[in-house]
């Protein structure tokens, strides 16, 4: 069933721009090893998978900052995680999280009302909101490369793409198509890189039909996986 | 044999690990989960879930130790080498993969070339393989994790849990070029995975270089991410 999912975080809509004529439906997912809790189970470096059920028809092109972002509100979602042999999927409640991904700043994963690098985002810098471009990248001859996809499609933008492999640019994308990407994996509201450590003060709940949902990622530096697949997916 | 088993370098070492096999004997699955490009039985899967599994005992966990004169050298014995990779590996046991691609779902079971290895070392694990008519380890292939939460949080093959590092699938890791190595991965297609779903060859599509071409580094020269994880008690082939 789709839902029509508007949340309480403000977007600045500047020219934002539909999908394209050919809309798909679409999945997209992040994997994770992180800290949470999902109703009464506290989890402590779980493998964490989150989808969200989609259309590409429903991304939208829109501002933020200054920069161009892509964002897709409208689907269902579940999160997974797996830890010790125990599994538990659950659903979460709709309007819950929306994809997000900023190729500017190399950031991507699923935005909430809590914020939008909340409950989970990857970043090409061991920062919630990504590179610092000015420092990091988009200057040709930096003298080395990136490590993970997030930060060499930045670096590429910047006139880097000698430093990588072909089948890279690729993978850029506007949410509209399926796409490979990875970088570091922050799951926290509000990660102190002074501690490098997720305060224990909880966030607001992600409601799902397991209970509440919350995540304390203690690391900053594990990486994550953020994909998006054309066409629906098959139950096996 | 040269230095094929080194997956990289940092500083650890300890000679307290080089105990034998585990006294205990407990069911354990290993598990490596990537995207990446995949072939079986000919058929190109493009940015596939893959998924390899392998079902064992803690009984027959080995420890195996590289040196700078010697590839296998369990008790990595200090005779003026150094070492440069050490670690554990299971050899017994089954392993399986499991693909999805466009909706569906492909499975085999890989012959017992390929075998479970971690090194503590420099912080890798994931599935090796003995390949090539003169049975040689390629450490790093077909599908392992390095640095990352991987090297950081240093387990061993014995302890359940799940780390996070770059994916590799390379033919003649440590490609790295700060380590003086050649730079490139080998073309997999040289020793396809014999399992019985036909041949199965894992590619590595997403490195970054020195330019022209040589991968630059033995952890980050990969761009992509993948999982290693640990059950133990595990009855059965855990996600397979």
């Amino acid at each position: 069933m789709r839902h029509v999912l508007r949340l309480g975080y403000a977007l600045a809509l500047a020219g934002s721009a539909y999908g394209p004529v050919h809309a798909h439906p679409v999945v997209y997912s992040t994997q994770l090893v992180t800290d949470g809790q999902l109703g009464s189970w506290v989890f402590s470096q779980a493998m964490v998978t989150i989808r969200l059920q989609g259309d590409t028809g429903n991304t939208v092109t829109t501002t933020q900052g200054g920069d161009t972002v892509y964002v897709n509100d409208v689907g269902d979602a579940e999160v997974t995680v797996s830890q010790g042999g125990k599994t538990v999927t659950a659903q979460l409640d709709p309007g819950q999280i929306f994809a997000r991904y900023d190729p500017v700043n190399g950031s991507v994963g699923f935005g909430s009302a809590v914020g939008p690098w909340y409950p989970v985002v990857l970043t090409c810098e061991q920062q919630s909101a990504g590179c610092n471009r000015a420092t990091l990248v988009a200057s040709t001859a930096r003298g080395f490369s990136a490590g993970q996809i997030l930060s060499a499609l930045v670096d590429i933008d910047g006139g880097d793409s000698p430093y990588y492999s072909t089948a890279v640019p690729g993978l850029q994308t506007d949410l509209r198509g399926a796409t490979l990407l990875t970088g570091y994996a922050i799951a926290c509201a509000a990660y102190n890189y002074t501690s490098t450590s997720c305060p224990s003060t909880l966030p607001g709940p992600i409601t799902t039909d397991k209970g509440k949902l919350y995540f304390l990622g203690q690391d900053y530096a594990g990486k994550g996986v953020f994909t998006a697949i054309l066409g629906p997916e098959q139950d096996d | 044999m040269s230095l094929r088993n080194k997956l990289g370098c940092a500083a650890i070492g300890a000679v307290g690990w080089l105990a034998a096999a585990s006294a205990s004997a407990d069911p354990v699955a290993y598990t490596v989960f990537a995207y990446t490009d995949v072939s079986l039985n000919g058929r190109l899967f493009h940015n596939a879930a893959v998924t390899m599994s392998y079902a064992g005992d803690t009984a027959n966990i080995q420890a195996w130790c590289a040196t700078t004169t010697s590839a296998n050298d369990p008790n990595c014995t200090s005779d003026g080498s150094f070492i440069v990779a050490q670690g554990w590996k299971l050899e017994t046991g089954t392993a399986k993969v499991r693909i999805v691609s466009g909706g569906h779902t492909y499975r085999a079971t890989l012959s017992s070339q390929v075998i479970v290895s971690y090194d503590h070392y420099n912080g890798g694990a994931g599935f090796s393989s003995y390949v090539g008519s003169d049975h040689h380890l390629e450490p790093a292939y077909p599908l392992t994790v390095d640095g990352s939460s991987l090297l950081f949080n240093a387990p061993d093959m014995m302890t359940t849990g799940n780390w996070s590092g770059h994916a590799w699938s390379c033919v003649g890791f440590p490609p790295g070029t700060s380590g003086l190595n050649t730079g490139t991965c080998a073309d997999p297609s040289v020793y396809p995975i014999q399992t019985d779903a036909g041949p199965l060859i894992v590619y590595q599509p997403y490195v970054s270089y020195n330019p022209p071409n040589f991968i630059s580094d033995d952890y980050n020269g990969s761009l992509n991410s993948g999982f290693f994880s640990v059950l133990i008690g595990s009855p059965s082939q855990g996600d397979e």
